[in-house]
């Protein structure tokens, strides 16, 4: 008989063998027990594999992926991106194309703390714009 | 060029990230890792380090995703990977001996643990084949192998898990 | 000041209980009170302002002092009240008029509309008598408010969220209510580049996007627009409310350094907190929403859960736009 096929055992189940290489394959497990049960192990773990489920991201992922933190090393990376900074809290993916704004927090903050103290009591709600905050990242 | 209603990055991220994370689950075996993995895909996307190619975009994902993973992989370790030998005409022997069976029950945790077993380019392999779904030659082209050295990870990766998942 | 804490902690969670004294409704609101004793009354003081950030409640000082109308804050940074007019001061970037005095107030509907006013006997801050005034929405104590015996100045006001719980507060540790030979502080020049501009109704029509009314008790007063961003105001009398809407995807670098992702009727949102309320920034369809007020955090979220936004397109549709514009970024390459 002829050789042992080996990994054309994976390729026959992965569908991409040549017809001219599956009937060698066939034609050798007819007469090969051995290879037949390898075939069968090797069969019964590949489903094992496809049959894994999809995982779900934990709680907060989507959000961490748009403020990403980039634990692992841009040694590589920065390298390939040159001397171009890029800001590691941007994360446009159409960026080119798509208008992005920026709500400036901290004017939208003042506009609001000017127009809400011309109402109430003008002390208690105009104070607390001179304990400012830092909005920036 | 956003047409009306196009989405944000946020929310494409919505639309790939359970994808994506599943793959970099399995490539790097912890929740930790895999959401870094996932990071740093969208900033090499981000940069275009890697230009588009014409097909399915979760198949382009997974390419860079298992290449980073790779890149990773090397740079963390002091020495070259030490590999098994890549030959590809080394074959394995088919077991003479006892007929090991699998336990009745294979939990996907017991899967999962014996995929971290594998030395990581025959996971990469192995996760492009069986987790992501992608032909030979399109795993030739993700991990710049030829696709005889594909097939035989491949069949080689399987072999080791089977090895792991009957020991235990 | 860790003494100050543990009364207001004690004060909250007597508040909780039913409420000791027989309902006495009155049509005054202490608040307007307030304000025309600040316009009128010289005084120089220190404040202490407690504000809560998530599970955190700070602690700032400041001065603040005024006479015939003028009133300055200084802390960090300064803030000026002449009349109506609003100005700030950052360091290094001088004065700037955030209100112009042309602009009036949107005034504010009136506050038994929406809450019940209690006297909640008397108290002593910064050495001075107070009138303890309660300020109820809904049966629960939203304000406790004290106001000097005589003048009926403003020493205290404590908030307090749905829960009881102490959100925020203004209380006089120094204070000196002085003659009428105070000085004004002096008025500076301000640049008034990118003042507010009032909107008409018409210019800002009622409608799905821009609602009359929210949640909680919140009408609309007023439109204002500034660099290109429409600023609706809403009130129930005791807060206002502003809504920011803005064209375009969310720049989320620009968030807040110490915002806190959450979410909002299946919407990212990030929310954040400063000294005087709290904000929650999120993005619908393809505007982004800023909602700022000086009201608790579960009041805010609430209100902001009511503001309708845009629907957007279909799953499939948005899936074929983001293929076709990852596309288009990356053919050609880089």
């Amino acid at each position: 008989m002829n050789a042992h096929p080996g990994d054309l055992l994976s390729g026959m189940l992965d569908g991409e063998l040549t017809p001219g290489e599956v009937a060698g394959v066939r034609a050798h497990l007819e007469a090969c027990p051995d290879c037949q049960r390898e075939l069968d192990r090797i069969s019964e773990t590949r489903t094992l594999v496809r049959d894994l489920p999809a995982v779900d991201p934990p709680f907060g992922f989507y959000e961490r992926m748009v403020r990403p933190r980039y634990r692992w090393a841009r040694a590589g990376v920065a390298a390939l991106a040159g001397a171009a900074a890029v800001s590691v809290g941007v994360m446009a993916f159409a960026a080119p194309r798509e208008p992005h704004v920026t709500p400036h927090v901290a004017q939208l903050v003042d506009a609001h703390t000017a127009s809400a103290s011309t109402s109430g009591d003008p002390i208690s709600e105009m104070t607390p714009a001179a304990a400012p905050v830092s909005f920036k990242r | 060029m956003a047409g009306e209603g196009a989405p944000t990055w946020e929310e494409v991220a919505r639309s790939h990230g359970r994808f994506l994370y599943t793959v970099a689950y399995r490539l790097t075996g912890n929740r930790e890792d895999a959401e870094d993995l996932v990071q740093e895909v969208l900033l090499r996307v981000r940069r275009g380090l890697q230009t588009y190619q014409p097909g399915s975009m979760e198949g382009w994902l997974s390419r860079i995703a298992t290449n980073a993973f790779l890149d990773e992989i090397r740079r963390r370790k002091r020495r070259p990977e030490d590999l098994l030998p890549d030959d590809p005409d080394w074959v394995l022997p088919p077991t003479a001996g006892a007929d090991e069976a699998l336990a009745a029950e294979v939990l996907p945790d017991d899967v999962h643990a014996a995929l971290q077993r594998l030395p990581e380019d025959f996971r990469a392999a192995v996760v492009l084949c069986d987790v992501v779904g992608q032909s030979y030659q399109e795993i030739s082209a993700s991990l710049q192998i030829p696709v005889g050295t594909v097939r035989s990870r491949i069949h080689r990766g399987r072999a080791m898990l089977r090895e792991v998942l009957t020991a235990a | 000041m860790r003494k100050r804490i543990v009364g207001l902690a004690a004060v909250a969670a007597v508040l909780i209980g039913p409420a000791p004294l027989a309902r006495a409704s009155t049509e005054r609101d202490p608040l307007d009170e307030a304000r025309q004793a600040a316009e009128q009354t010289p005084f120089s003081g220190s404040v202490t302002l407690q504000w809560r950030e998530a599970s955190v409640l700070h602690e700032d000082k400041l001065t603040v002092k005024g006479a015939h109308g003028t009133l300055l804050a200084q802390g960090g940074r300064s803030a000026m009240a002449v009349g109506s007019e609003r100005l700030i001061y950052n360091p290094g970037n001088g004065w700037q008029e955030l209100w112009p005095a042309g602009l009036g107030s949107p005034g504010r509907p009136a506050l038994a509309d929406t809450y019940d006013v209690r006297p909640a006997g008397v108290d002593r801050v910064a050495g001075y008598a107070t009138d303890v005034v309660d300020v109820l929405k809904a049966g629960v104590v939203r304000e406790r408010l004290d106001l000097e015996v005589a003048t009926k100045l403003l020493l205290r006001r404590q908030q307090f969220d749905t829960r009881g719980v102490l959100e925020r507060a203004f209380t006089f540790e120094q204070l000196q209510i002085g003659d009428p030979s105070m000085t004004a502080p002096t008025t500076p020049p301000a640049s008034k580049s990118a003042a507010p501009k009032a909107l008409s109704a018409g210019d800002v029509p009622s409608s799905d996007r821009e609602p009359t009314r929210l949640a909680a008790g919140y009408r609309r007063l007023g439109a204002y627009e500034q660099g290109g961003v429409v600023q609706l105001v809403y009130s129930d009398g005791l807060y206002d409310l502003s809504l920011f809407q803005q064209q375009g995807g969310l720049d989320s670098g620009d968030l807040p350094a110490a915002s806190r992702p959450t979410s909002l009727g299946g919407h990212h949102a990030w929310a954040f907190s400063w000294p005087g309320g709290e904000g929650i920034v999120w993005t619908a369809g393809r505007n982004v929403y800023t909602l700022v007020g000086d009201v608790p955090r579960d009041e805010l979220t609430t209100v902001a859960a009511s503001v309708p936004v845009q629907r957007s397109t279909s799953v499939a549709h948005r899936l074929r736009q983001a293929c076709r514009t990852l596309v288009e970024s990356f053919t050609g390459g880089f």
